[in-house]
């Protein structure tokens, strides 16, 4: 019998977005949102545990309401239940904020396993989960990509490290993984699961419940697309004079 | 500006024919192009006077008075979107001998008298009075045209018919002043119509022509690229927008699987010479296949002509001006030049494109652009992501529906995939590409690769609403021939009948053996043609075993049949006439003759593909539909479209089973 937390994040989706309507940084909660792919195979992996071992797999998002259907998507695809972390504000990125504030709801509820995706695709820090491991004082393990079993408080799994080579290994749990894409297919979500997905439990929290612990490091002044000009300097020469001219024109620029 | 017209911009739609007649299915179909931003429309070929019929029914006609208020509707319907209509009039001369001389009793007027092996009739050699009378009908177009509210006129001095006849030695044999000798006389009837015409046309319409300005590739005809100019440079002052192409083979609309980009350059080349000789006084249009919105642009920019043509690709996408305005260019359905539209002209059939399936459609509701919202919006699973699935899913979402679909390969396109695989025919993958790119902006579609459902599956899916669109497959029996509709003794021989796919993956393998039959006896081609091609490449030896005794007829109503045939030939492809598989041995075929009944020949092969009719995947429809009568689902109702419930119902595969599609998408 396995407890598993599983961690999604609802991020911007790549294919809608225009940085040129969102000047103001705080106005990111409305832009539309999705699912973010790894923590899907993240679900698939946490259903997959307990429907071989036992157990409940329950999925936590921080967030505002634009989170709601990345949590159906969860629960349509198996998790048992849900915890909505109502950060009702404008959500401010902050993998140290989201890692604190998930600690303080998890921490007292004795997960054998949380499961992450190994990175977002809006903000693509991949620290949440290294920072809540260290909070919790879990076992981590980043990159995780399919996991072979449990046995003996151990977690045995497979890490792709280059595109080529495949690690196998085992840590102690409790631990938390974050999870790569692409092990097995992603299951198909059925209409029936759809519906059953909104029958379950989903827990609503407000970020006061978790006080002092919380922690926040970092603050996002702006977001734009990178700005250039489309110019061309030609450096001429052998190795030596092109390096001495490169380092000149960098310092030019005010680069060092 | 053209004469006194002014048209809203440079893109035009030139005439050609739909099989539609007059009134409104024509008119809502030429109306969409002006709603998706074309600025001249030219009306389709339209015959004036009963010598000039040239197909059974429904092509353009001004002859009949009884029409008139028909071509209102179409002009109408046009001028509501801002565009300008011309009316584009002809006389088929020696072409319409078929149909006019059999059907009206009387008899066609040519050049002079000939006959052509196609056509049932011979032609008289035309007398003054035929001239006289011919003028005074194309006068009487014009004044009709004029009252229906048209912009302006085209002669058609092109393509074959009878004022081009004039310009070549091939159908003029004539010795008097409209003689082929010098181009005075060559172009004195062309002149003559147009002078006549202007003067209807009272300053208040367009006067333009429409001219195929070189016959170079079909060398009987003797006339040049170089004489083309010639003429033109006699003529020009004529007419106030002289809309260019020249002849390829034969034919102005070659089927991409001839060369998709070999007309852009020589009409642009023919029209560089004709802006040139023209003075640059008067404007030019050309058309060649020209679908890349980068290209037209720099045509106009470079100054090379004033007005570009879309033609099939306008079938294909009658919004192309609007979504090249916007800079939607991925929206664009590109036409890939199949011809399918073109091939029902023999047999006068309306038009049907591949790319666009409303087109024609707009009378029934059809607007390729706009969707009704559903009343109810329903929870749909679509069991197969070929064309047709991929067209229903897309139109069902795009009303408001939520669309499960799920493909059981790890790519969408079904069989059409597979013919994209085959040389010539890798266009035909443009059709797969855009229904993809569009399924991934519709919100409420979820696409599932690698996800094969089975009875159960699709049973506890959930879903109120399903639809199977799980194609046809290849029958390795042979059982589809259209000779004996029965499996061929032998074919069940271990290694010796493999279906395309099999085959294609054998030769991925390297596994495949040296000596192929090919085997047809489904009169449309192109799979046999591909796949034929594929083999001589990869280096085999291809026997190939055609049912009609020229290869594929359907080939020839797409305006391919003559370059496949001398592609096989000149590839040797072994092409075998009459016969087809009478018995499958080791490594053996006996092929008999369907005349005689005799067995003719025995060839050794390794192989044997039969490419007959393909049989329609209805497993999973019928289990359910009986489930579905027994009341042992909750599942309320199920459909079956696309070739699942025909294979191949049109001259390409695909067009009409992506039409059922859509059509059950804007019912359902």
């Amino acid at each position: 019998m396995l407890k598993i937390g599983v961690c999604v994040k609802a991020v911007i989706n790549p294919e809608t977005f225009d940085p040129k309507k969102y000047k103001d940084v705080l106005r990111l909660d409305e832009a539309s949102r999705i699912p973010n792919e790894c923590d899907r195979y993240a679900v698939q992996e946490a259903v997959k545990l307990r429907e071989h071992y036992g157990g409940e797999v329950i999925v936590i998002s921080v967030g505002s309401k634009y989170v709601m259907e990345t949590i159906y998507d969860s629960l349509a695809r198996g998790a048992d239940k849900a915890i909505h972390i109502d950060y009702k504000e404008p959500f401010p990125e902050d993998p140290f904020l989201t890692a604190s504030l998930i600690y303080r709801v998890v921490k007292e509820m004795r997960f054998d396993l949380i499961m992450c995706g190994a990175e977002s695709v809006d903000n693509a820090t991949s620290m949440t989960p290294a920072i809540l491991s260290e909070l919790l004082g879990f076992s981590y393990i980043w990159g995780a990509k399919k996991i072979k079993g449990i046995a003996d408080g151990k977690i045995a799994l497979y890490r792709e490290v280059t595109s080529s080579l495949i690690e196998e290994l085992e840590i102690k749990l409790p631990a938390v993984l974050a999870v790569q894409s692409g092990a097995d297919e992603l299951r198909y979500v059925s209409f029936a699961a759809l519906r059953a997905a909104s029958k379950k439990e989903i827990k609503t929290v407000s970020p006061e419940i978790c006080g002092a612990e919380i922690i926040r490091l970092w603050n996002i002044k702006a977001i734009y697309l990178p700005l250039f000009e489309k110019k061309a300097i030609i450096i001429e020469g052998n190795e030596e004079e092109v390096a001495k001219k490169f380092t000149k024109i960098l310092r030019e620029m005010g680069v060092f | 500006m053209i004469g006194p017209v002014e048209v809203p911009n440079r893109l035009y739609q030139p005439a050609y024919c739909t099989m539609f007649g007059e009134g409104m299915r024509n008119a809502l179909f030429r109306a969409e192009k002006a709603k998706g931003g074309f600025g001249l429309i030219i009306q389709e070929w339209t015959a004036v006077m009963r010598s000039a019929d040239l197909a059974p029914i429904k092509c353009g006609n001004i002859w009949n008075l009884s029409l008139l208020h028909e071509h209102e509707i179409i002009t109408r319907a046009v001028h509501k979107y801002g565009a300008k209509i011309f009316l584009q009039v002809v006389h088929p001369g020696e072409r319409s001998a078929g149909y006019a001389g059999v059907t009206h009793k009387i008899p066609v007027p040519a050049p002079s008298t000939a006959t052509d092996p196609t056509e049932m009739c011979t032609t008289k050699e035309m007398e003054e009075e035929d001239f006289e009378e011919i003028i005074n009908a194309f006068a009487e177009a014009v004044i009709r045209a004029r009252i229906a509210g048209y912009d302006g006129v085209q002669l058609n001095a092109a393509h074959s018919y009878l004022h081009s006849q004039f310009l070549s030695p091939y159908w003029n044999k004539r010795g008097d002043e409209y003689s082929a000798e010098n181009y005075e006389n060559r172009i004195r009837f062309i002149v003559n119509t147009l002078k006549r015409m202007r003067e209807e046309c009272r300053d208040e319409i367009a006067l333009s022509v429409r001219f195929t300005v070189s016959w170079e590739t079909t060398p009987k005809v003797e006339f040049s690229l170089e004489d083309g100019i010639e003429c033109l440079k006699r003529m020009y002052h004529l007419g106030d927008f002289w809309d260019i192409d020249i002849d390829y083979y034969g034919f102005v609309t070659p089927s991409t699987i001839i060369d998709e980009n070999y007309q852009i350059p020589y009409v642009l080349k023919a029209a560089k010479l004709v802006k040139e000789a023209t003075g640059k006084k008067i404007p030019v249009g050309v058309v060649g296949f020209i679908r890349n919105p980068d290209s037209a642009v720099n045509i106009l920019k470079d100054g090379i002509v004033d007005m570009i043509g879309l033609a099939r690709q306008s079938t294909a996408d009658p919004h192309w001006p609007k979504k090249v305005k916007e800079g939607r260019l991925e929206d664009i359905r590109e036409c890939i030049g199949c011809n399918n539209c073109r091939s029902g002209y023999p047999s006068a059939r309306p038009i049907l494109c591949t790319q666009n399936v409303t087109a024609g459609e707009e009378y029934n509701g059809f607007y390729p652009e706009e969707f009704d919202e559903a009343n109810e919006k329903k929870n749909i699973l679509c069991v197969g992501g070929g064309v047709s699935g991929m067209e229903f899913a897309r139109v069902a979402a795009l009303r408001g529906h939520v669309v499960h679909l799920h493909e059981a390969e790890p790519e969408l396109g079904g069989h059409y995939r597979l013919l994209a695989q085959l040389p010539h025919y890798s266009n035909r993958s443009r059709v797969i590409e855009w229904l993809e790119r569009q399924l991934k902006k519709i919100p409420n579609v979820n696409v599932y690769l690698n996800s094969k459902m089975g009875i159960q599956d699709i049973k506890d899916y959930g879903a109120d609403t399903v639809v199977f669109a799980t194609g046809a497959e290849w029958d390795r029996s042979g059982s589809t021939n259209a000779l004996t509709r029965r499996e061929i003794p032998g074919w069940n021989i271990p290694g010796m009948s493999l279906t395309p796919p099999e085959i294609l993956e054998a030769l991925r393998k390297n596994a495949l053996g040296e000596k192929i039959l090919i085997a047809e006896t489904d009169g449309r081609g192109c799979f046999s043609y591909g796949l034929a091609s594929l083999l001589r490449q990869a280096g085999r030896d291809v026997y190939y075993a055609a049912y009609f005794s020229h290869g594929a007829p359907w080939m020839d109503y797409r305006l391919e049949y003559a370059h496949a045939i001398r592609t096989l030939w000149k590839n040797d492809v072994k092409l075998l006439f009459h016969v087809f598989p009478y018995e499958i041995k080791e490594k053996k075929v006996a092929l008999m003759n369907f005349y005689t009944g005799e067995v003719v020949q025995e060839i050794s092969v390794d192989h044997v593909v039969f490419t007959t009719q393909r049989k329609p995947r209805t497993e999973l429809y019928k289990e359910l539909k009986t489930m579905l009568k027994e009341g042992k689902t909750d599942i309320k109702e199920i459909y079956l479209t696309g070739e699942a419930v025909s294979p191949l119902v049109s001259a390409e595969p695909v067009a009409m089973a992506r039409y059922w599609a859509h059509k059950l998408a804007r019912e359902i």
